[in-house]
């Protein structure tokens, strides 16, 4: 039994828990998937590694939409996640007393998109992890893939790789990975031309074919009804024009306004390898930079957007 | 019906010759995206992609397309007509998912102009899977990956040579009048029978799935679909890149005084699917909406077209973004008989 499982199993049981939510070994390699415990004995087949990518902070609000009651909900964080569970919390999403958080140390996570671009149609049967490297292994191959490649975008300039705030923290705190800055790929962008830059969103926008998994994945986008599915009356056309899904891609990142974590369940969850985050880091290092807010860090803070304070930068007001 | 081989150094040239009839479609890469395209002159295509992202069923059914145009004078049709469609290199798993949808598109009462504009005079060329992967398992709905159910003509790579094997007289005919090809040899029927057998064997044993229509036909309240469908995210990953998913939504898109009628592609996992006038709702929950994606699939289109609506082409297994894998409830369900 793992450090993980056995912690697990006596804080389910110390909590009285109804539910936990972990992940487990998902069918595919380099897979994990998101697993509910009912019971502390259930509690063996929880993981914790890099191949855990999914946002569970995303179910809190699922449970909450479809019954209202006081079950006692543990749930198992990266420090995005926690974010997300501590922004739910100061947007009222849920009470803070029925959610027991359990953090534990992250060090990446794969990105499935990234994995499926790399290996294309090649299809791995083994993986193994040798310090920063990935050794991928199926029929008739073998690939080094140095770990960055395939993390989470985020996760190369994450700053909080453990949970902000938390119940029950299980292994040793990580060290931030840090290999890149932040803001570094949108400097580079704000550098084209806007002709260039208009083109790339055409591009990356175009290929979108509606599936709302970026949205869904997402555990800020919790509305009841999304402007998307309105019908009566009905905001945006639904088929293939460039600028209905350009209205959605571009409304949901202003929804996310001083609210994304960063997480990257956005960009993993899309079947197409659409570039999906850029434009919500862009306004994060905006909410940032006049408000000096970052989401999800303590649950007094309010929301950037939330609040009015006679300093704050109002120059872009004309 | 022969089967004919022809150099793999000489496929450009036939494709070059089917082109003169035939918009050519086949895997490409394009951005990042794999997908079937229409052929540019001289385009390579990706034949080392066995599932494509998105699916080849858009060729036949576009996930947008306009059924007229109108303005204040009227209404102006539009249907395809350009070259018949030639579709070289889709995999065995989706050439079967062709003649499911067909059966809905075009049934003896009713024929819909849209799929049969682009369907009819099609030729389906399928390349025969000599490696499938571990998210695939056609064979557990008597599929395989060398199998012909809706290919025209099965296309088998045998390292220096691409072996033909037309399914139907106009296949066989077509391939001798633009030629290039020699007939196979006996060597070379052994050669694809060894590939086939590994091909096969690689895949495991499938679990039997007699029972299941009737047990999901008895489970409408099983406790079971709440734990399924816990982690499901609703969105339309898996039902979008599906072969045999067609369900459509009709819209007007409409810009001052002139406007298209659009058919496309819907989803029965968005709760916008079944909202009726009213505002109420019939399947409100994501445990409904998922219930109603595999009881069609497993249960309702046992009962309409004496088979399963999957062909086991695995790519809402690899695209799922929370790794929800049909074959895990599947299992469970075939178990339940055992119980």
């Amino acid at each position: 039994m793992s450090e993980l499982t056995e912690k697990i199993k006596k804080i389910f049981t110390d909590e009285k828990l109804d539910i936990l939510i972990g992940y487990e070994k998902g069918s595919l390699p380099l897979r994990g998937t998101p697993c509910f415990i009912e019971s502390a004995e259930d509690a063996d087949k929880l993981i914790f590694d890099s191949t855990c990518h999914n946002n569970l902070a995303k179910y809190l609000t699922d449970q909450k939409k479809t019954e209202v009651d006081a079950r006692k909900i543990g749930i198992v964080v990266k420090g995005c996640d926690a974010r997300a569970v501590v922004q739910l919390v100061v947007e009222k999403q849920f009470e803070r007393e029925n959610i027991v958080i359990i953090g534990v140390p992250c060090k990446g996570v794969i990105d499935p998109s990234k994995l499926r671009a790399k290996l294309r149609d090649k299809e791995i049967s083994d993986f193994r992890f040798d310090g920063n490297k990935i050794i991928v292994s199926g029929e008739n191959f073998q690939e080094t893939f140095d770990k960055n490649e395939l993390l989470s975008d985020g996760c190369l300039s994450c700053k909080y790789p453990n949970a902000p705030q938390y119940d029950y923290f299980i292994g040793d705190p990580a060290e931030p990975i840090a290999s890149k800055d932040e803001y570094a790929d949108i400097d580079e962008f704000e550098k084209k031309p806007p002709d260039e830059r208009w083109e790339y969103f055409e591009k990356e926008y175009g290929k979108c074919i509606r599936c709302y998994a970026c949205r869904n994945a997402c555990p800020m986008c919790y509305c009841e009804q999304c402007f998307v599915d309105c019908s009566m009356p009905q905001w945006i056309g639904k088929g293939g024009n460039l600028s209905d899904k350009m209205i959605f891609h571009i409304v949901r990142a202003m929804h996310l306004a001083g609210r994304c974590v960063d997480c990257g369940a956005c960009a993993a969850a899309c079947p197409l390898n659409i570039d999906v985050r850029l434009l919500g880091k862009r306004i994060e290092r905006e909410v940032a930079e006049r408000f000096d807010f970052t989401a999800g860090m303590d649950f007094e803070t309010p929301p950037a957007l939330a609040t009015f304070r006679e300093d704050d930068k109002q120059e872009f007001i004309m | 019906m022969s089967v004919y081989r022809i150099k793999k150094d000489d496929l450009s040239l036939f494709l070059e010759k089917l082109r003169e009839d035939f918009a050519v479609y086949a895997p490409v890469e394009s951005d990042g995206i794999t997908s079937f395209a229409e052929l540019e002159p001289g385009q390579e295509p990706a034949f080392g992609i066995l599932k494509t992202q998105k699916p080849p069923k858009e060729v036949f059914y576009p996930q947008n397309e306009i059924m007229f145009r109108f303005n204040e004078e009227g209404m102006t049709p539009e249907l395809y007509d350009g070259k018949p469609i030639a579709l070289f290199g889709v995999r065995p798993c989706d050439a079967k998912g062709f003649n499911i949808i067909e059966r809905v598109f075009i049934d003896p009462k009713y024929e819909d102009p849209y799929w049969s504009a682009r369907r009819k005079g099609s030729l389906v060329f399928a390349l025969a899977c000599n490696e499938p992967l571990l998210s695939c398992f056609c064979n557990w709905f008597g599929g395989g990956p060398f199998d012909k159910t809706g290919s025209d003509v099965l296309v088998i790579d045998t390292g220096e040579d691409y072996l033909f094997e037309p399914t139907n007289e106009g296949a066989e005919k077509l391939l001798s009048n633009i030629g290039g090809f020699e007939k196979a040899e006996k060597a070379d029927i052994e050669k694809a029978g060894k590939l086939r057998k590994k091909a096969e064997s690689s895949m495991g044993e499938p679990p039997k799935l007699d029972s299941v229509k009737e047990t999901l036909d008895n489970s409408w309240n099983s406790p079971l679909w709440d734990r399924i469908s816990a982690k499901c995210l609703g969105c339309a990953v898996c039902t979008f890149s599906c072969p045999t998913c067609y369900c459509f939504d009709i819209q007007d898109e409409t810009r001052r005084d002139k406007g298209t009628r659009v058919r496309l592609w819907d989803t029965c996992q968005f709760p916008l699917f079944t909202k009726e006038g009213s505002g109420h709702n019939p399947r409100k929950s994501q445990t409904s909406r998922l219930r109603q994606r595999f009881m069609h699939k497993f249960s309702y289109m046992v009962e309409t077209l004496n088979e399963f609506g999957c062909v086991g082409c695995g790519r809402c297994v690899t695209l799922c973004p929370v790794n929800l894998d049909v074959r895990d409830f599947l299992e469970k369900i075939a178990a339940e008989k055992d119980k």
